[in-house]
């Protein structure tokens, strides 16, 4: 009855993550289904990284990365971020997992307050799909 | 003498040909041992290696498909002191673990529409299926031996096993994985010139006139080379065919397909991705139509998508 989501939110450390700290410093509420894992770069997100997240119980991944084209501090990693996760879409959808489930945001360092509505938009988009696998933990 | 039993589960023959094509080295290997089953070689009944206490080595070839293959390896490899996967299907599913993604009973049904037949399998006494599985779904075999076929580097690395195990008795550790644990780029004879490979786009082989000497990925085709375990001595790649991933992940337990996944994206287009932007490089990567089928070829039965694909529940 009162399922909360797990989603794990991958941030990079320069842009999303930056912006995380904004909001935290800023007071803005956010869902906490969501647990931050702040990493040095979205390019560094390997797609094992993301598929041991849902196999470990999480319902949705979220990955928040510096705009494209250039503000990624490591010049092109968030490309890199996108493309893995595109093909991991596809590969979710085969696998009979919504691809809803994975979602890529770019986030820059001052956008708190965008930070918090993608936030929350993806926990609304999670509710509704309900829990992976179909059954409430 | 040891007693040496070859039992096949659902198998094309490849690894049965690969095994008894090591001619002068079998009989090396027949001097310690006697082949107790291996239906294809020997005339030896299935229910005389049933009623002995034990098996030295055995080697399972093939899948698991029916109840009888499932039956037939758990009982026997509860008797064996070694366990030997033999082949790609033995150890990772192989082709046939792509099964996986549907149930038995739908397989069944689509074959009985291409083939005009309505006999039921039952009805005739055959084994039933079940959903499909490597050997190492069942049992944790000692040895590990990938490859389809299993290549002549996999399978010298076999018969030196089986002879030490002959003369001293014991393993030197307790599970091994044939083949060279490096991926299969670290030795390859194209040997890429740069140390950063740009792939223009992804091209079908027809698209494209292959310079033999030049990294697949660099003329744009799929070559499952950074994911693979190098097992071979690169026969595909010597013979201008890109590498598809029988030897599968480079270490047991990871996994060739996000490996792969993980590498284009390293890769395809690196020095256009400012121009194209998303939109140019989805566009590109919609040319994989099966992501599935591309990356996990060999080894979805042992992968981390087909579990996720378990824990989701869902359906082909």
């Amino acid at each position: 009855m009162s399922w909360r989501p797990k989603i794990i939110a991958f941030f990079c450390r320069w842009c999303a993550g930056a912006a995380a700290e904004v909001a935290g410093v800023s007071r803005l509420r956010y869902d906490p289904s969501v647990v931050p894992i702040i990493v040095p770069c979205t390019g560094r997100i390997s797609p094992s990284m993301i598929v041991e997240a849902f196999l470990n119980g999480a319902d949705g991944v979220l990955i928040g990365g510096c705009h494209t084209p250039n503000d990624c501090h490591y010049v092109a990693g968030n490309f890199k971020a996108f493309k893995r996760v595109y093909l991991l879409k596809k590969l979710l959808q085969e696998v009979g997992v919504e691809p809803e489930r994975l979602r890529l945001e770019w986030i820059s360092a001052t956008e708190a307050p965008k930070l918090v509505k993608v936030v929350n938009s993806f926990v609304d988009e999670i509710r509704k799909l309900g829990p992976l696998g179909g059954k409430h933990a | 003498m040891l007693k040496l039993a070859v039992i096949p589960g659902g198998i094309c023959g490849g690894c049965d040909v690969a095994l008894a094509s090591l001619g002068e080295k079998l009989a090396e290997i027949l001097k310690y041992y006697e082949i107790v089953y291996w239906p294809i070689a020997v005339d030896k009944k299935l229910s005389n290696l049933m009623n002995m206490n034990h098996i030295d080595v055995l080697i399972y070839m093939g899948a698991i498909t029916t109840e009888e293959d499932a039956k037939l390896a758990k009982e026997l490899s509860a008797k064996a002191r070694v366990r030997v996967a033999l082949g790609t299907c033995s150890v990772y599913g192989g082709i046939p673990g792509l099964n996986a993604l549907y149930k038995p009973a739908d397989i069944i049904k689509t074959i009985s529409l291409l083939v005009d037949t309505k006999l039921e399998s039952s009805a005739l006494g055959l084994p039933q299926p079940v959903q499909h599985m490597a050997y190492t779904d069942v049992v944790e075999p000692e040895v590990l031996a990938p490859g389809c076929p299993p290549t002549d580097k996999v399978l010298d690395q076999l018969t030196e096993i089986l002879l030490n195990y002959a003369k001293s008795g014991k393993l030197e550790v307790r599970t091994m994985l044939l083949g060279d644990s490096e991926s299969l780029c670290n030795n390859c004879p194209r040997n890429p010139k740069t140390t950063k490979i740009a792939m223009p786009g992804i091209k079908r082989l027809y698209e494209v006139k292959l310079d033999s000497n030049k990294c697949f990925l660099e003329q744009g085709v799929l070559c499952m080379g950074p994911a693979t375990r190098a097992i071979c001595t690169h026969p595909c790649i010597k013979f201008n065919y890109p590498c598809i991933g029988c030897g599968g992940p480079v270490e047991w337990g990871s996994d060739s397909g996000l490996s792969m996944i993980s590498t284009l994206a390293s890769v395809l287009l690196v020095d256009d991705e400012k121009k194209l932007l998303e939109p140019g490089l989805a566009r590109e990567l919609n040319k994989i139509r099966d992501v599935l089928g591309t990356f996990y070829k060999y080894t979805l039965r042992k992968s981390k998508a087909y579990a996720l694909k378990n824990k989701a529940g869902g359906e082909g």
